[in-house]
């Protein structure tokens, strides 16, 4: 008994341990960004030789963040809001209807998870310029959502046949109608995996850059954090003393958000577990 | 009783539609027209195309040696990256899904990397795989920190699979520990009772309990292996001599380099329908290894 | 609870689709301009240096003419994708860069014809306007600046080094290698680690300065040559050779970045590159001291090249719903005074327009006086059939690790170029 409770406190210290190392490249990126170019290539891992602010100030104002924050602030809310509320409709109608039309239906949301996005590309901004929404924030905002929907729904879609059928049946016997029962019953047993879509989609919207590019264009006023950041890269140039505070100012809502969603995750799904 | 089921057909509608609708425009319609232009001759700019019938799948099987070895590099990468990044996942989660403080510290550690964007993490590795690796050998001595990692097609390709597992693990961790917690403690417990030691616990109740995240992650990572491109494109550049050509990195190239739009599409189709086939068939084991709650 | 989730998610999905609704719309006028009405001109441009200039350019653009707004994509990475894509969406730019040669002529048929605007065409240097001008001699596309590709070299590792005058033979290449390495310095830093750069560099090889870019790129399109019996070819592979010899241990591991940093930090004495890099060098080491160094490419002192050429090219949307305009802004950004500032001060090169403004760029500088001289070629790979240097770069790195032969590469680059 002794030995076995030994040997798995030393594999949760390695483990944590190895968190660690996790972490040490965002140290290294948030040292970097105070250092001048040629330092950041000559001396990549030491620290910087001053601490000082004025790349950051500069990048803030010069590139507009505070537009640009709002831009992606915008864009992430409304494609979250988008995901949680048609998500888990289709999910679980899906989940629970079992004829040919569902099937049908499932298919077709969850196919684009095997299509590399790089190949309909072209595809895509052609049919948006025929519904003339090149260039618009609602454009982005229905292709970006669009595109997380798969995802979603395949796991919120696995996560619906752990919630017992003869909960609904006794809501259907105690007279909740279909949106009812969805709202007041099905929704709140959802929330772990719910937590978890929302943190993966806020995340990978925040940091979008190809289909921002896409779907904008030339609009500089609809265009997101990452793509404004983007812009000052190429094959030749890549402008790291400003970039690089962006990247760092771009990265802190994100944390927050994280370390904020954290708790709700655990805690989402111990107090399913007793119920259950 | 018509009227009840043309209600029943107003209700599904109504939860269905909207999210159909919006993968229909965002994926589903634009991979339709790909399949259109795959039977055509166009350069992706001009307005003229040629229709060329199967010309384009006819090249595809006989004359583009790329493409095939993209293929087998993204099939390689698949197998390597699904079993890793699956395998770490759950023995991590594991250890972390105890409430303990330092757990819920460490999940958020293991996901920062997913946070970051693509350019700063080549950047990064950039970095630590030339200079930062040259100071470590001159420190260590050791031969693995002087390999050329970025330039032999073997070890560039270890490279790309630690990356993409380093950067994406945090993602299945949380998965698994979702699962992981999801079991009721009173099966864990019972088995304890009944004598069986932690291995035991592990493969004979924990695994099958979790299968629904195995499943979802399985396929999640095979996904995503299929359709690696940002590391790609940002990082490696397909090289050293092509070698780390990925499919979606192929077809990227053939459609905006090659200026070849109606063979890159032709790809894209021929791809997919190869990946739906292991898919299907990855889909159908693991459901039938499910046990419902 | 839910209620209250559900409510915050209906009115986040509102306002989204409210705020949607309410921006991002142009407002394009049909027809000409008129000075008090509003004119969007959208504007596509793939660089990503000089930014600072052009911003300060269009906002003079803008003041000069009220009411019109100028809309910049600065898409430098991806250029090429991101453009398609656009014109594929009808959202055609007014005013859009192409590199010239293969890639421009694919546009042409959205471009406008500038062949009856002589007065725009005279400010220009004739041998200039050849880069834009189409197969029927119409001048499609307006040429940006001179950019030169080559051997960049460190003046002050060569002088410490001992060598006085410059090599030009591939033998008298390998002699200033030995000196640099005995003066401790590391002779050659290639940026071998993108397939472009080798692609570019490869083309040195395959000059022949008395048919220049276009007798070369045709020779090879219609047979009349092949790799093989091109004079210089073979001696790519000796220059590889050299560079691997007297450069740093894993050379496919340098990329551009690393390898400008080394010449301007005088860690490297000899790279390929071109005069684009001069932003970067500059920002390494104010200091540094580089110029360009004419490639040897054989025994012949006289074959050594440097490739210039008008690379980037202006095409006007031929169907801009403000055509007037849109010529008005590319003539601003090309041949006026704010542009010539953008163009001399900002980005460092010498313009494609005739005039006798100072260029800030050192290397630019330094290949002006070749280029005065006649001594200069065209760049070949942009007449090369479309990804030339994608394709063939990969089969350089493939000899530099000793996975292919010399033959074998010069086998594939063949059947690139005549599958």
């Amino acid at each position: 008994m002794k030995l076995r409770k030994r040997n798995i406190s030393v594999t949760s210290e390695a483990v944590l341990l190895a968190s660690i190392v996790w972490l040490l490249p965002l140290i290294l990126i948030f040292i970097n960004s105070f250092k001048p170019y040629n330092d950041m290539v000559q001396n990549f891992l030491a620290l910087p030789k001053t601490w000082s602010l004025d790349k950051y100030v500069e990048t803030w104002v010069d590139f507009g963040f505070p537009q640009l924050i709002a831009n992606t602030l915008l864009y992430t809310v409304a494609a979250i809001s988008g995901i949680l509320l048609f998500a888990p409709m289709v999910a679980y109608k899906l989940a629970r209807t079992k004829n040919t039309l569902s099937k049908i239906c499932f298919v077709l949301i969850i196919m684009p998870m095997m299509v590399p996005f790089q190949s309909y590309m072209i595809s895509l901004t052609k049919l948006v310029s025929d519904v003339n929404l090149t260039g618009t924030r609602l454009g982005y905002i229905i292709v970006s959502t669009g595109l997380m929907v798969p995802l979603a729904v395949y796991m919120i879609h696995g996560f619906v046949k752990n919630i017992p059928l003869e909960l609904e049946e006794s809501a259907k016997i105690d007279g909740a109608g279909p949106f009812r029962m969805y709202f007041s019953i099905i929704l709140p047993m959802l929330k772990p995996v719910l937590t978890t879509v929302m943190v993966i989609d806020a995340l990978s919207n925040w940091n979008d850059i190809i289909v921002n590019q896409l779907i904008v264009g030339g609009k500089t006023a609809a265009m997101n954090l990452q793509n404004a950041l983007y812009m000052k890269f190429s094959a030749q140039t890549a402008d790291w003393e400003h970039a690089l505070p962006g990247i760092v100012m771009s990265m802190i809502p994100c944390l927050i958000f994280f370390i904020a969603m954290q708790k709700h995750i655990v805690g989402g799904v111990t107090a399913g577990a007793v119920k259950g | 009783m018509n009227t009840k089921k043309i209600k029943n057909f107003f209700i599904f509608a109504v939860f269905v539609f909207p999210a159909l609708a919006l993968v229909l425009f965002a994926s589903d319609i634009p991979f339709v027209m790909n399949m259109y232009y795959s039977v055509f001759n166009w350069n992706g700019i001009s307005q003229d195309m040629t229709f060329v019938g199967l010309d384009n799948f006819i090249k595809i099987f006989t004359n583009d040696h790329f493409f095939w070895k993209s293929v087998q590099f993204t099939l390689k990468y698949a197998i390597f990256f699904v079993v890793i990044i699956n395998v770490a996942a759950i023995s991590i989660a594991l250890v972390l899904s105890k409430e303990k403080k330092s757990s819920s510290v460490a999940r958020a550690f293991y996901y920062v990397p997913y946070i970051i964007s693509m350019t700063a993490i080549s950047l990064l590795w950039k970095f630590i795989l030339g200079p930062g690796f040259s100071s470590l050998y001159q420190i260590t001595g050791w031969e693995f920190f002087n390999w050329s990692w970025l330039g032999s097609g073997k070890l560039a390709f270890i490279v790309v699979v630690v990356m993409t597992t380093w950067q994406n693990i945090g993602y299945y961790i949380m998965n698994y520990i979702t699962g992981i917690i999801a079991v009721p403690t009173e099966l864990l417990e019972a088995s304890k009772i009944d004598g069986a030691n932690r291995w035991q616990t592990i493969t004979k109740i924990m695994l099958p309990m979790i299968m629904p995240s195995i499943s979802v992650c399985l396929l999640t990572s095979l996904t995503f292996s299929f359709k690696i491109f940002d590391v790609i494109m940002v990082f490696t550049k397909g090289g050293p001599a092509n070698s780390t050509a990925s499919v979606a990195y192929n077809i990227y190239t053939e459609a905006f380099l090659n200026n070849n739009y109606g063979l890159a599409t032709a790809k894209s189709v021929v791809f997919v329908i190869f990946v739906l086939c292991i898919t299907a068939i990855q889909t159908k084991i693991t459901k039938g290894r499910e046990v419902e709650a | 609870m839910k209620k209250l989730l559900l409510i915050t998610l209906v009115v986040s999905m509102m306002s989204g689709i409210l705020a949607g609704c309410g921006g991002g719309e142009t407002t394009n006028e049909s027809g000409d301009a008129k000075a008090d009405e509003k004119i969007v001109l959208s504007v596509f441009d793939a660089h990503a240096y000089g930014l600072d200039e052009y911003a300060e350019m269009a906002a003079k653009f803008e003041a000069e003419h009220p009411g019109v707004t100028i809309e910049v994509q600065h898409a430098a990475n991806d250029s090429a994708a991101l453009l398609q894509s656009r014109v594929n969406a009808d959202d055609i730019p007014d005013v859009f860069a192409v590199e010239s040669g293969t890639n421009a002529q694919k546009y042409y048929e959205y471009a406008y014809n500038w062949s009856d605007d002589k007065d725009v065409l005279d400010l220009f240097k004739p041998e200039a306007l050849a880069g834009g001008t189409d197969t029927n001699g119409n001048v499609m596309s307006l040429p940006w600046t001179y950019e030169n590709a080559g051997l960049l070299y460190n003046k002050d590792l060569f002088e410490q080094a001992g060598i006085t005058e410059l090599p030009r033979t591939l033998d008298e290449l390998e002699a200033a290698c030995q000196k640099l390495e005995k003066a401790g310095i590391t002779p050659f830093a290639l940026a071998a680690k993108e397939a472009w750069a080798l692609g570019q560099l490869s083309t040195h090889f395959m000059m022949d300065k008395t048919m220049d870019a276009e007798g070369v790129t045709a020779g090879l399109s219609d047979g009349s040559l092949t790799f093989d019996k091109l004079k210089n070819f073979h001696n790519l592979f000796r220059f590889l050779d050299l560079a691997k010899k007297y450069g740093p241990d894993k050379p496919l591991e340098t990329d551009w970045e690393i390898s400008e940093n080394m010449l301007a930090n005088n860690q490297a004495a000899i790279i390929s590159m071109g005069d684009w890099c001069q932003s970067n060098l500059d920002s390494f080491n104010p200091d540094a001291n580089v110029g360009f160094l004419p490639c040897p490419v054989s025994d012949n002192p006289e074959d050594v090249t440097i490739l210039s050429s008008c690379n980037w090219t202006y095409i006007v949307n031929k169907d801009s719903k403000n055509l007037e305009m849109a010529k008005e802004y590319a003539e601003y950004i090309l041949t006026s005074e704010a542009g010539q500032s953008w163009i001399c001060d900002g980005v460092g090169s010498v313009p494609a327009v005739t005039t006798d403004r100072e260029v800030k760029g050192t290397l630019a500088n330094d290949a002006k006086e070749y280029v005065e001289k006649g001594e200069t070629n065209d760049w070949i790979h942009t007449k090369a059939p479309a990804g030339f240097t994608q394709a063939v770069g990969p089969y350089v790195q493939a000899y530099m690790t000793g996975d292919m032969s010399e033959d074998e590469v010069i086998q594939e680059f063949q059947s690139f170029w005549t599958p």
